[in-house]
């Protein structure tokens, strides 16, 4: 029986010491700022984070994303003809991001591209970490192509679909990205796509599937995709993961626990993706949940959907819903219900 | 509504949605009480003395039916959270930028121990000038959507029992003399699925209320609240306008008898508006609702705002609509009952 891993992903709670900072110097400025003093200070709450992250034997985790806002606004600051609005309600949350402005056609500022990844490769650079030991465990927070294009506004005719826009997003905007990850020995990069798993979608899955596999098959196989579908959960989409692909370094995220009833919306066949991360502890309530509960759960989810390669475990969606003291508690759960869990999976054998 | 007869308003009355920015000495003040350095006999004054200073501020500009500013509260979920038995906190969670909140969390059966705002409003209606004031109250539905529910078996059932709560507060507001509450639900859209079911929850606040009652929604989607304005047992909706550039009114033909609180000034933009925007504005709102329905105020809540801006965009508002009951009067709309 292959061992089950504990996994995080996404922005973390904003510690009070890093709010206080941010009073003085707001996280937007974080983006451009050279400040080595702002720099050394949101190192120093990383560092903290990544120790943890490695005591509690989490195999990858992102940086926290604590450089930003939201997932959002950092990359669409990267890119030309796109403008920051107002507030915005980030799905069914009681929280709220800036909205991006789509004005023209995309392309990265920059010649090279790489926002984010610069970005956190400066961070982690200025803080006490040793890199070697950390960097092929740490991930790039991304949005994907679709929830970009349906958390935008989209003011221009230049995109009239989503399709042509997450072609435009993929290749001028992520591949660079991608491309300076690889410079900088990253090895795992999280899209974070919660339009995908909406049940409402109105985009044809096979369509956005296949842009995704398009894209896929022109990066180097040494980069792990990680598509991390949260809020909801659509099985049509899921379905078409797993017929279209299969590369051994894509990984997919689902969440069962927002809408558990959708798991059991189409006919009763198990789905079989490559590898699969499952998210059976909730980010979005402080209740700490029981092995047994998770136990339940995760036999549930396994009866529908399973991987040929890895399985790993995890939140359901991003921790920064949470209290941090409560995320800290739910991460050490993960991790101890995993080590539970294998060694009952290896007592077994 | 039958005990509020006597009271005569003008025709398109200006009031507040609630908050109104803090002045900065009670927020030095708030400060030194969190750090232990004055007590609650000197929080509480300053806390009175702030919703004197502030009613007033509304009156001089010449608001109607001024609130209290929430003075006292420091978010609206927080606030009544802190005062139910049940609720827990562990930390605060960020809404947006570097904006945090203390999210509670329900771990217990709740229950109204005493009265949670009776003293709050008794003071706002001793120090004001008008004959009416509007008190507000975050609603059962907002409560349940912002808090993490770690005790009951889902949403439905934790909303009802808040639900009851808040409308045994409403109702010892009205033995109390209050004329006017405004029942705060900006969640009520969040979840398209559940409004169906919200409603209902949203109702039970007025069951045994006789006095006006308004329910204020906001950034939220009017399209799917729309589908409910004939379930809605209010007497008014004061909803957002503004900052949606005044997209959406042509859902208020939709309101029958329901007054609409139109939110014309933007509570999310320090630019100070026109006054001929607002005018237009009421303008058009008048094409989908008679003058005799509309009242007059901002989209939500002025705390963000620094003082001065909040005050100067009441004063714009207030402007503009004193030019339009001029237009009114001469087509014979003077004055309405409350």
């Amino acid at each position: 029986m292959k061992t089950i891993r504990a996994i995080q992903f996404g922005p973390m709670p904003r510690p009070r010491v890093l709010a206080k900072i941010y009073r003085r110097e707001p996280a937007d400025v974080v983006i451009e700022s050279s400040s080595d003093t702002l720099l050394k200070n949101i190192g120093k709450v990383i560092k903290k984070y990544i120790d943890l992250m490695n005591k509690y034997g989490f195999h990858r985790f992102s940086d926290g994303a604590y450089w930003s806002d939201d997932i959002l606004t950092p990359i669409a600051r990267g890119i030309d003809n796109i403008s920051i609005n107002g507030l915005v309600r980030f799905y069914d949350n009681n929280f709220f991001y800036r909205q991006p402005v789509v004005e023209g056609k995309i392309k990265s500022k920059t010649p090279s591209g790489r926002v984010v990844a610069n970005l956190v490769s400066r961070i982690l650079k200025s803080a006490d970490i040793d890199l070697s030991k950390n960097i092929d465990k740490i991930s790039i927070t991304v949005p994907g192509p679709f929830t970009f294009y349906y958390r935008s506004l989209i003011s221009t005719s230049y995109y009239s679909n989503p399709y042509s826009f997450a072609k435009d997003y993929m290749y001028n905007v992520l591949l660079r990205e991608i491309e300076y990850m690889e410079k900088q020995n990253f090895r795992w990069i999280d899209i974070h796509e919660p339009e995908l798993a909406k049940r409402s979608l109105d985009i044809e899955e096979n369509k956005a599937i296949n842009l995704l596999k398009d894209f896929i098959s022109v990066l180097n196989k040494e980069i792990n995709i990680f598509i991390i579908m949260y809020f909801d959960l659509n099985l049509k989409i899921l379905e078409a993961l797993s017929r279209h692909i299969e590369e051994n370094n894509v990984y997919i995220h689902i969440d069962p626990i927002s809408k558990p009833e959708a798991l059991y919306y189409r006919k009763r066949k198990q789905l079989k993706v490559t590898n699969l991360s499952i998210g059976v502890f909730d980010s979005r309530n402080t209740k700490l949940e029981k092995y047994i509960d998770i136990s339940r759960k995760l036999r549930s989810v396994l009866n529908r959907v399973t991987a040929d390669n890895e399985i790993y475990l995890s939140h359901n969606a991003p921790l920064e819903f949470l209290p941090e003291v409560i995320a800290y508690r739910k991460l050490r759960i993960i991790s101890r219900y995993t080590d539970k869990l294998n060694l009952r999976l290896k007592n077994r054998e | 509504m039958d005990a509020n007869r006597d009271i005569k308003l003008p025709i398109l009355p200006t009031t507040v949605i609630g908050s109104y920015p803090r002045p900065r000495w009670l927020r030095k003040t708030i400060k030194l009480y969190r750090q232990g350095r004055i007590g609650e006999k000197d929080l509480n004054e300053a806390f009175n003395d702030a919703v004197t200073s502030v009613v007033r501020e509304q009156e001089i500009v010449g608001i109607d039916i001024p609130s209290d500013g929430e003075m006292r509260r420091d978010e609206m979920v927080e606030y009544f959270a802190e005062r139910i038995e049940g609720f827990k906190f562990y930390g605060p969670v960020r809404v947006w930028g570097n904006n945090f909140f203390n999210k509670p969390a329900v771990v217990g059966e709740i229950k109204r121990t005493k009265s949670i705002t009776v003293d709050e409003f008794l003071y706002l209606n001793e120090v004001t000038t008008r004959d009416v004031v509007k008190f507000t109250i975050t609603g059962p539905y907002t409560i349940a959507d912002w808090s993490y529910n770690e005790y009951y078996r889902d949403k439905i059932e934790l909303a009802s029992k808040i639900a009851s709560i808040i409308n045994q507060e409403v109702r010892e507001l009205q033995d109390n003399g209050a004329k006017f509450i405004q029942i705060d639900e900006p969640a009520l859209t969040t979840h398209p699925e559940e409004v169906e079911w919200a409603v209902d929850i949203v109702n039970e606040v007025t069951k045994g209320v006789h006095i006006k009652l308004g329910l204020h929604v906001c950034y939220s989607d009017y399209i799917t609240l729309s589908k409910y304005f004939d379930r809605l047992k209010y007497d008014q909706l004061a909803l957002e306008f503004a900052n949606r550039g005044f997209r959406d009114l042509d859902i208020l033909k939709k309101l029958n008898d329901i007054e609409i609180g139109l939110g014309v000034i933007d509570v999310h933009n320090r630019s100070v508006e026109e006054e001929s925007r607002v005018e237009r504005a009421i303008e058009k709102a008048m094409k989908y609702v008679r003058p005799e329905k509309i009242y007059i105020n901002p989209d939500c809540g002025l705390k963000l705002l620094p003082r001065e801006i909040a005050r100067r965009k009441l004063q714009v508002m207030v402007s503009a609509t004193r030019r339009l009951r001029g237009v009114l009067a001469k087509k014979g709309y003077s004055y309405i009952v409350l």
